[in-house]
């Protein structure tokens, strides 16, 4: 009888916590926790690395909105989506496998990456937030001339003929990785860059490799900071788009980030962020903003 | 007291004064008008100048103002941004991928410059642009806002002058955009001229008009319809800086006025430089430039200046003429007054002084006196008749005649007054002096006496004194012309009155000779002394007695012989006791004198010679009391006490007290004295001196202090000198030995009798080259001591090293007389130092052991390998050789066809054409590589060579050559040595074994300090030697770019046993050692220059020779 009155209690009381350790880490459980994770990498000027950038604001802005304080985990592009679902995440065959368990570091992503399929197999996306595309970029003394443009398939087309022979610099485990494209199986050489996505310039400066992928944020940026030392041979490929991710698990704080994000667009707020970060993306992807 | 006013004479220069002064103001005041009318010219003037250089200065702001936004402008254009972006267009970018990014660079560029406010709270820029060269519009910021300003018509063909133009009120600025040398843009900026005015108006005074006109057009302000007349007229009589008061005709003008609300404009012009550009400053010519004004307030001036003067005049003369008047007026009432006054002035006299007063009417004698005049008779006023008669009735018989002759001389008119003295007939029947002073006061129209005036004063008393004064007189006379002694009376003034027969007898003078005389003239003694003995007080003063008698003085006579006399004085006093005189007694002493004279110059004698003696001298009693001292005994005393801190009282009392104490048993010897600071010693000699009466001493002390003192320094030199372990050496100008310690014979073997007198050279080594001994004795033959090690010959013929010092020294006169020598024996020290420098030597070459080695074992390679060669080859061409000597044995035909086969079968099988070839190959690799390994042996050989004492003329480029062979192997592997050597070195006076140490040290250094930077890229390091010579000194230069020195550690390098490298890789004393070298034993310096990472340079500097 003692034996029932010990074990029924501590039977309820894990009945109790059962479904806030299935939502942990959701709306409610940031809430509760007061703090708002912010996973990111230092990229671009999505996240600067001094304090500031684009999602790093964006971030804080939307920690106020929830009422809680912002606090941001650095990660790296290998583990960062592990950092995020607790576990250790591989591709095969193109498909993300989860393998074992790992620590939830953060609440949610933002950080510039792009949506692509096999991220979405493992994560949700928001509403997608910034415009990109991976462009083709070669040092300035390059041999190689940029394509005229036409239609963007076209456009591709005649990029992906400057990869023939050509020694490509990409990263794993992001959306340079060419493996992703379909030119992934054209005539050149991949050079896996093992140094961080800002560092890819100055390598391909330094003759790491002939060419280089870039996403447009990053290429704009590169294009500021060595103006006259790289150019652009063309897109490789369609017009894509990077939000902020989130735990399968974590619809609410999704959806609150999907109003909050809206808002933030009809209020003109999220425009001035973009102009403050990167004046030049409204020329090219007018539509999208 | 009455002010008295001033006489008509001051009043005629006090007029005078007035006019000059008058004149004076007029004089000023015109100076003052004048300088009035310059100053408001020169005002005007500076006005003018000063608006002038206002313009000029706005134009030169203008045109800094525009020539820095047009830099500004060129910056823009060959900004990173702009160029990027036609670098990457002319890369093939297109603006849908990366070009337009490129091209936002360049709006983002105009806007950042827009919003620089350098100029106030606004842009100056309105609007900056680029075109190309097709006069597409690229960028704008702002950005148009219609369409038409798309195309510019500025195409890159254009030349623009000075890239700027005007139009509708705006600064056109454009500059060339340029890439690979070729123009592809044109930037354009658009200043409104009114933002560059708003800039500038802060400087200019307010209240100023400018204008500007570009290209002779005017740009700003913007007015309507600009009249080409005014830019004509600008432009034709603007040519010069003066202003230009412009006609009111002028359209333009009008339009200026009524814009500015200016009456008469007054243009200023001034070019901006640089730049098409004018700037003119319109001024209200009323303000700056009324020419009236000055001439206007001049003669305004001037009439109230002339007005100011008549009414002065004027006023000055009617007060002169008052004061003419009022002093009239005074001198009159004073007058009376003192007329008054002198009338009871006058009777006070006559009656206080008992005057009779008479008046006498000539024509009717009537007389008319007084009555103290009747009194004087002895009658009352009114008993005598007042007649003449009654006067003439009275006089005295014997003074008639002359009375009436005086009376009737002055009635003639022969004297101005008349002054008699006679007797009246008293009414008691005596007789009484009067004194007569009368005078005529009235004549008729001939000159006949009509009023006679006169008084009478009674002098009965004084004629009876004066008669009783005589007598006294004669009698006095009488008793000093007969007096027995000398006897003179001088008076106040020292004038001999009275002097009696018997001094002129004894003189040999006439009596008259000497009356009149100073008295001084009678003695020989000077005149100062006869004046003083004879200046007895005049007033009632008593002199002393003592002071009038005995006076000791000399009469001269009139041969000239002298008589000492004794002279007693005494004062000659009137009735009233004052003194009038001085009567003086002479009596003869010359006997009495002589005697004294005598005696006087004995007791002199005595006391020189009392005094001359150099000491103190004193006699005593028999109780030791001082009787009597010498004046050089108190000089010792008061030296003494001076010198000692003693009071005067007790060294007496001291003194006595040690010769009460000593003078019984001792009759010389010494005392010492103790003062509160110091002791000093007393010599003394008594002697006894014994009469009938008393048993004194006489005693001579003096001061040995000194001598004592001295004596005790002079044993204790001795002893130093004696017992020092230095050699003393005392030689004298000839180089002979004078003196010498005991020192200096343990060192050298010789005894003092061996030594004394002997040269100086018997102790040379003969191993010093003569300039050695030439610049030692410059030195001392200069003054100056000469130090230095040297070597010396023991008496056993063996040698011992010194450091010596040698000085001169001199006499009082600063003559050299003889040379001191210390000699520090160091030759055990020497030693130990040469082999603990031969033993760094050899611990440095032999950690270059293997090094040298693995040189030496590069070249035995191929010798061995070319000897192995040659060896082989012998054995192939042996055969051949024994063919040969067969021949020589057995002689066969040459046509012998079995023996030629023979033979070219072992040429073939000798390969003699390959040997013939390589052979002399191999020798020659084989010399070469000997040729090497001697190169290194010899150059260790010459490093290694134990230490020279002697410096020796030295190959020194040889010596950094030996020491990088040597070094070779240390750092061939971490640097490149490069060297550059003085060809025109001179032969360098050194120790070589010593300069090899040091060479081998700093470079092995620099090659460890380069190889301490552990180069990433494998790259060498370098290694720099180089030498030069700056006159007399030889500079050498090792500089490496090794890892350098600390700050910290470059003080202390030079330290023995300081080292920063690791552990077992130094001792710290190899850079301790090169200090030593090159600083103590050449005589040199060396510095080091370093930075810690970036190298470090070491500097040597030796003399030549």
């Amino acid at each position: 009888m003692i034996r029932y009155l010990i074990v029924i209690p501590l039977f309820l009381i894990i009945c109790s916590l059962a479904p806030t350790a299935a939502l942990s880490a959701d709306l409610e459980e940031v809430r509760k926790q007061g703090v708002l994770r912010h996973l990111g990498v230092p990229y671009a000027n999505f996240i600067t690395g001094q304090g500031d950038g684009l999602s790093v604001e964006l971030m804080q802005m939307f920690a106020f909105h929830l009422g809680v304080r912002y606090e941001y985990v650095q990660s790296d592009w290998d583990q960062i989506i592990d950092d995020l679902v607790g576990h250790r995440v591989t591709l095969n065959n193109g498909n993300p496998v989860k393998g074992e368990k790992v620590v939830v570091r953060g609440d949610l992503i933002a950080t510039g990456m792009t949506i692509i399929p096999w991220r979405q197999q493992i994560i949700d996306f928001s509403i997608p937030t910034f415009p990109t595309q991976v462009w083709l970029v070669s040092p300035a003394n390059s041999p190689l001339r940029p394509i005229s443009p036409s239609s963007l398939a076209e456009d591709i087309a005649a990029t992906r003929k400057l990869l023939q022979q050509q020694r490509l610099l990409s990263k794993r485990n992001t959306c340079l990785d060419p493996d992703l494209y379909p030119f992934a199986h054209d005539n050149f050489t991949t050079i896996y860059f093992s140094g961080s996505l800002n560092e890819m310039v100055p390598a391909l400066l330094q003759g790491a490799a002939d060419i280089t992928l870039l996403d447009v944020p990053d290429a704009l940026v590169g294009l500021t900071s060595w103006p006259g030392r790289i150019k652009i041979l063309g897109p490789l490929s369609e017009e894509q788009e990077m939000g902020v991710a989130f735990r399968k698990s974590s619809p609410q704080l999704k959806n609150a980030f999907n109003e909050f994000y809206l808002d933030l667009r009809k209020s003109g707020a999220y425009r001035a962020l973009i102009k403050k970060y990167y004046p030049d993306v409204f020329y090219y992807y007018a539509d999208f903003f | 007291m009455k002010v008295s006013s001033p006489s008509p004479v001051q009043n005629i220069s006090h007029q005078r004064s007035y006019v000059l002064a008058i004149l004076s103001l007029l004089i000023l005041m015109s100076i003052l008008l004048g300088m009035n009318y310059y100053a408001q010219k020169q005002a005007q003037l500076r006005t003018i100048e000063r608006i002038q250089s206002d313009v000029d200065a706005e134009a030169t702001r203008f045109a800094m103002l525009i020539d820095r936004l047009q830099s500004e402008l060129h910056q823009l254009a060959a900004s990173q941004e702009v160029n990027a972006y036609f670098r990457n267009k002319a890369l093939g970018m297109s603006m849908e991928y990366g070009l337009r990014a490129s091209l936002n660079n360049i709006t983002y560029l105009f806007d950042r410059q827009l919003k620089q406010f350098p100029f106030g709270g606004t842009s100056i820029f309105e609007h900056i642009s680029i075109f190309d060269c097709s006069g597409e519009l690229l960028a704008s910021m702002p950005e148009p806002q219609n369409q038409s300003v798309q195309r510019s018509k500025v195409s890159c063909q254009e030349i623009l002058p000075n890239q700027s133009f005007s139009n509708n009120g705006i600064l056109h600025l454009q500059a060339p955009v340029m890439s690979d040398n070729k123009r592809v843009a044109t930037m354009h900026a658009e200043i409104p001229y009114t933002r560059i005015h708003n800039h500038l108006a802060t400087r200019i005074s307010s209240g100023s008009h400018s204008i500007i006109l570009h290209n002779n057009l005017v740009a700003d302000p913007p007015l309507d319809n600009t009249p080409p007349e005014f830019l004509n007229l600008t432009t034709r009589q603007l040519g010069n800086k003066e202003p230009l008061l412009l006609s009111v005709k002028d359209p333009l003008l009008i339009q200026i006025m009524e814009l500015w609300r200016i009456d008469h404009p007054l243009l200023f012009k001034s070019s901006i430089n640089g730049f098409s550009m004018t700037l003119l400053r319109i001024e209200s010519a009323g303000d700056i430039y009324d020419k009236t004004a000055p001439i206007t307030i001049l003669v305004v001036m001037i009439l109230f200046s002339s007005v100011i003067v008549i009414f002065s005049f004027r006023l000055i003369h009617s007060a002169s003429r008052n004061a003419a008047l009022n002093h009239y007026i005074h001198e009159l009432s004073d007058s009376a007054d003192a007329l008054r006054e002198k009338n009871q002035e006058m009777n006070l006299i006559i009656e206080g002084a008992k005057i009779g007063t008479w008046a006498w009417d000539v024509s009717t004698g009537k007389l008319q006196v007084n009555n103290t005049w009747s009194q004087m008779l002895g009658y009352k006023s009114d008993e005598l008749p007042p007649h003449v008669t009654t006067w003439e009735e009275r006089l005295h018989p014997d003074e008639v005649s002359h009375v009436f002759t005086a009376v009737n001389d002055h009635l003639a008119g022969k004297s101005s007054i008349y002054i008699t003295d006679h007797r009246l007939r008293h009414a008691s029947g005596d007789w009484i002096w009067v004194r007569a002073v009368g005078q005529v006061f009235s004549r008729d129209q001939y000159g006949n006496p009509v009023q006679v005036k006169g008084i009478h004063l009674e002098i009965t008393e004084l004629k009876n004194s004066l008669l009783q004064t005589e007598q006294a007189q004669r009698e006095a006379d009488s008793v000093i012309a007969n007096f027995l002694d000398s006897l003179l009376v001088v008076d106040c003034n020292l004038i001999i009155r009275r002097i009696n027969k018997a001094t002129c007898a004894l003189l040999n003078y006439q009596e008259k000779e000497l009356l009149g005389r100073h008295v001084s003239f009678l003695f020989s003694d000077p005149q100062t002394y006869v004046s003083s003995c004879f200046n007895i007080p005049i007033g009632n003063d008593s002199p002393n007695e003592s002071d009038l008698r005995n006076i000791e003085m000399t009469l001269q006579c009139a041969n000239g012989n002298l008589l000492p006399v004794s002279v007693n004085l005494a004062r000659l006093k009137d009735q009233h006791g004052k003194t009038i005189g001085i009567v003086a007694g002479a009596k003869d002493v010359s006997a009495l004198k002589n005697a004294l004279v005598k005696t006087e110059r004995q007791h002199q004698f005595i006391e020189r010679i009392f005094n001359i003696v150099p000491g103190g001298l004193l006699v005593m009693d028999a109780d030791y009391s001082i009787l009597h001292h010498n004046d050089t005994y108190g000089l010792l005393i008061n030296d003494w006490c001076q010198t000692y801190q003693i009071d005067k009282e007790s060294l007496h009392r001291l003194i006595q007290q040690k010769m009460s104490e000593l003078l019984p048993n001792h009759k010389s010897g010494h005392f010492s004295i103790h003062s509160t600071t110091s002791e000093f010693f007393i010599e003394f000699h008594a002697a006894k001196e014994r009469t009938k009466h008393h048993n004194n001493w006489v005693i001579y002390l003096h001061d040995v202090t000194s001598k004592l003192q001295a004596e005790s320094v002079h044993r204790l030199h001795s002893t130093v000198l004696e017992q020092t372990t230095e050699a003393v050496v005392v030689s004298d100008k000839k180089g002979r030995f004078r003196y010498v310690n005991k020192a200096f014979t343990s060192l050298s073997g010789y005894s003092l009798s061996e030594i004394i007198g002997r040269p100086v050279s018997l102790l040379k080594t003969g191993t010093y080259q003569k300039s050695f001994y030439v610049d030692l004795t410059k030195t001392l033959k200069s003054g100056n001591v000469w130090s230095g090690s040297m070597a010396y010959r023991h008496k056993n013929h063996s040698l011992f090293e010194t450091d010596t010092s040698i000085s001169p020294i001199r006499n009082d006169s600063g003559e050299i007389i003889c040379y001191v020598s210390l000699w520090r024996d160091v030759s055990h020290e020497r030693i130990l130092q040469r082999q603990l420098l031969q033993a760094q030597k050899l611990e440095a070459v032999g950690q270059l052991a293997a090094g040298i080695a693995h040189e030496l074992n590069t070249p035995i390679q191929y010798i061995q390998n070319n000897m192995s060669f040659i060896q082989d080859s012998f054995t192939l061409i042996h055969p051949l050789i024994n063919r040969l000597q067969q021949l020589r044995a057995r002689p066969v035909s040459i046509s012998d066809s079995t023996w030629q086969a023979q033979l070219a079968k072992e040429i073939v099988a000798a390969d003699l054409d390959f040997i013939y070839k390589e052979i002399p190959k191999s020798i020659i690799e084989s010399m070469q590589g000997i040729g090497h390994v001697v190169r290194i042996v010899s150059a260790m050989k010459e490093l290694s060579h134990p230490g020279q004492i002697d410096k020796l003329p030295t190959d020194f480029n040889r010596l950094i050559d030996n020491a990088t062979i040597v070094t070779r192997n240390e750092w061939k592997y971490v640097a490149t040595l490069t060297t550059d050597l003085d060809p025109d070195l001179p032969p360098v006076v050194c120790d070589s074994g010593t300069w090899g140490q040091i060479l081998l040290n700093l470079i092995v250094n620099s090659a460890q300090a380069i190889e301490a930077t552990h180069r990433a890229d494998g790259a060498l390091g370098n290694i720099h030697i180089m030498t030069r010579t700056q006159g007399q000194t030889l500079i050498l230069t090792i500089r490496d770019d090794g890892i350098g020195i600390a700050d910290k550690h470059l003080d202390r390098i030079f330290e023995p046993f300081f080292t920063t490298k690791e552990v077992g890789k130094g001792t710290g004393q190899g850079l301790s050692i090169v200090y030593d070298l090159v600083v103590n034993k050449h005589q040199g310096q060396i510095t080091c220059d370093s930075t810690a990472g970036q190298g470090c340079s070491f500097t040597l500097k030796v003399p030549l020779a």
